[in-house]
């Protein structure tokens, strides 16, 4: 039984990283996180709602 | 892989001597130098090796990436890529997992003291910096590695600069920008996107004289950031002849007024998005119809709030009220409270104390 | 026989200063409003410039302002005894008695006002904080000016070095509230001199123009 970790994962945005559990050549289990955290959702709070977007679209830049 | 010149791979690539040229001259207009700059900025490119750049992600939306990767036509957006030899960039680089680390980690090795490192994205600090891991390793860590041994730091977009977004109140992850993790010149390309026709201007800059353009006090270059956006307009006559939008969509905002009202902040920004503007000189914020939110300044996002309001709010007042109508209550308050005071004084009012002297 | 004697309390200086400063807080609050929220939508003709002109007047009495209000600062330790410092902060046994003295009378729990020829305690205090409320004002409109204009010795003296303790915004939004103060401080003070002339009867609302009050036998 195997441990299989990729990260950085490359050509997304963002940070991720995918760990695996192999056996017999057969991924049996994985889990995938996001590595990086900003909490947009807190800064939002409070704020005037016409506003919103313009911190929204700074989610991703894609 | 980075043996032939910048010259050689253009051609490679299939850029023509004249648009080559014509990018040298552009270039030199970006910078603010003289024509009598572009031979030997054309010489430097025909000569000097493609420089080694190490692109490196940490708390960011990757929107500087796709600022320089945004180019509808060959243009310098594109030329970015040949005219730099880009090793490590986590959004379009083939190897991933250990590869990639593996690949990073050649380039700081190998080409110690020889690389430029581009940053993009703020560095959060808050418990340790665990908020942002990559390939295991924690950002702060990665960024001072990797900062300790380049020729050249260039932080670009206001979160690498300045915190930018993530760092807005309350700052949940205590983002800061890579100059606080640092220290020493590190070149603030700030701007949210930045605009890549500066950062192309920067690497032109760098290869051709050696040293880094003029910095303001924030660390980011004179040339792209040193006048006011308010000065350099194109709506700035309907500025100073009074006509301004009031609402989204009236007669004004059809006729391309000035945003003042609307809550534009480029009476406190700087960056020539008036002279260069976007997506290769098509446009701007402001001459789409939108204010400018100061983008490229450090805290817009707290400094320049509200975006749609002229000034920001009374601080514990709530986002709906502002200075006027706090002003305009409490001197209301003053005046009924004033002559409250005066009826008082007139009804009770006895024989005052002059009036014991009445001896003449 | 007349029991009455006047008295010469205001200086020149200190008249001349304080009109500058009425006049010129009245322009730069009617022009300093439009430029923080034009509310004039100007004729279509291109010859009319509001904004610009506005700005220019707001620049102009803002000079006239500065220089008055720092002659007064510097009249504070040149003039006479009631134009003096001390007038401004109650250092002496006598002025915190007048001080509250005052404030017992005000607040209708004393039947007479103090004697104080020149300024009443409060009125000193009072006038202590709007002079720091003045220089604020001087200072973020130097600050603003350093801003829009990308530098500038005279505006990075006068207000450069406001930006290094305080944000931009900020120093506008402040810039903007302190002009409701003052015009509380307007309110109040108009009244106050209004009423104590009444109550005192000593030619105290023409003093200001003439310099001198009147005072009865006891003094």
């Amino acid at each position: 039984m195997a441990k299989l970790v990729v990260d950085p994962v490359t050509r997304i945005e963002g940070h991720m990283r995918v760990e695996a559990k192999v056996e017999g050549g057969k991924i049996v289990d994985a889990w995938v996180s996001g590595t990086m955290w900003r909490g947009i959702e807190t800064i939002l709070k409070g704020r005037d709602p016409r506003d919103a977007w313009l911190f929204v679209s700074r989610v991703c830049g894609v | 892989m980075s043996e032939e010149s910048i010259y050689e791979s253009l051609l490679r690539k299939g850029v023509s001597r004249r648009d080559f040229l014509k990018f040298c001259s552009t270039s030199a207009m970006i910078l603010g130098l003289s024509s009598s700059t572009v031979p030997k900025i054309a010489e430097a490119l025909e000569k000097k090796e493609r420089p080694s750049v190490v692109w490196l992600h940490f708390s960011e939306c990757t929107g500087d990436s796709e600022s320089v990767l945004r180019a509808s036509k060959p243009s310098i957006a594109q030329v970015i890529l040949d005219i730099v030899s880009l090793e490590y960039h986590e959004t379009i680089m083939a190897p991933s997992g250990h590869a990639a680390e593996k690949s990073l980690k050649d380039i700081i090795t190998k080409k110690k003291g020889k690389y430029i490192a581009v940053y993009e994205g703020a560095v959060p600090t808050a418990d340790g910096g665990v908020y942002c891991f990559i390939g295991g390793h924690k950002a702060i860590d990665i960024c001072k590695e990797v900062g300790s041994g380049a020729m050249a730091n260039i932080a670009v977009g206001n979160c690498a600069c300045f915190g930018g977004i993530p760092a807005a109140n309350p700052n949940p992850t205590k983002c800061v920008g890579i100059k606080d993790i640092l220290g020493g010149t590190v070149v603030n390309l700030a701007g949210c996107p930045m605009n890549a026709e500066n950062f192309t201007a920067v690497v032109v800059h760098f290869v051709t004289f050696g040293t880094l353009p003029a910095l303001d006090k924030h660390g980011r270059p004179l040339f792209a950031y040193g006048k006011c956006i308010h000065n350099n307009c194109e709506r700035r006559p309907h500025f100073d002849q009074g006509q301004f939008v009031r609402q989204w969509g009236d007669m004004g905002h059809r006729l391309g007024w000035c945003l003042y009202e609307m809550g534009c902040k480029g009476p406190m920004a700087y960056q020539n998005c008036p002279t260069i503007r976007w997506n290769e000189g098509t446009s701007w914020p402001v001459q789409a119809g939108h204010p400018c939110i100061a983008c490229a300044s450090p805290n817009n996002w707290d400094d320049a709030y509200p975006f749609y309001k002229r000034m920001e709010g009374v601080p514990g007042v709530g986002w709906q009220a502002n200075a006027d109508k706090v002003g305009l209550g409490i001197a209301a308050a003053t005046a009924a409270a004033v002559a409250a005071h005066g009826i008082i004084r007139a009804a009770t009012r006895g024989k005052g104390p002059s009036d014991k002297e009445e001896g003449h | 026989m007349a029991t009455t004697h006047r008295e010469y309390i205001w200086e020149i200086p200190v008249r001349i200063t304080h009109w500058i400063n009425a006049i010129s807080i009245v322009v730069l609050s009617v022009t300093g409003f439009y430029i923080g929220s034009p509310f004039w939508d100007s004729p279509n003709s291109d010859s009319v410039l509001p904004m610009a002109l506005m700005r220019f007047i707001h620049f102009v009495a803002a000079y006239a302002f500065t220089a008055s209000v720092l002659f007064r600062i510097y009249w504070m330790f040149v003039g006479n005894k009631y134009a003096r410092w001390n007038q401004f902060i109650p250092l002496s046994t006598e002025r915190i008695v007048n001080f509250i003295q005052c404030a017992l009378f005000y607040g209708f729990m004393r039947k007479e006002i103090p004697h104080s020829p020149g300024h009443t305690a409060i009125a000193g205090v009072s006038y202590s904080i709007i002079f720091l409320i003045f220089l604020y004002e001087i200072a973020s409109g130097f600050a603003l000016l350093y801003v829009a204009n990308g530098g500038g010795a005279i505006y990075n003296i006068g207000g450069g070095w406001l930006l290094r303790i305080m944000d931009l915004g900020t120093i506008r939004m402040l810039h903007h509230v302190f002009m409701w103060v003052i015009w509380i401080f307007v309110i109040i003070h108009v009244y106050i001199s209004w009423h104590n002339d009444i109550i005192e009867r000593n030619g105290l609302m023409s003093s200001i123009f003439s310099g001198y009050k009147f005072f009865g036998k006891h003094h």
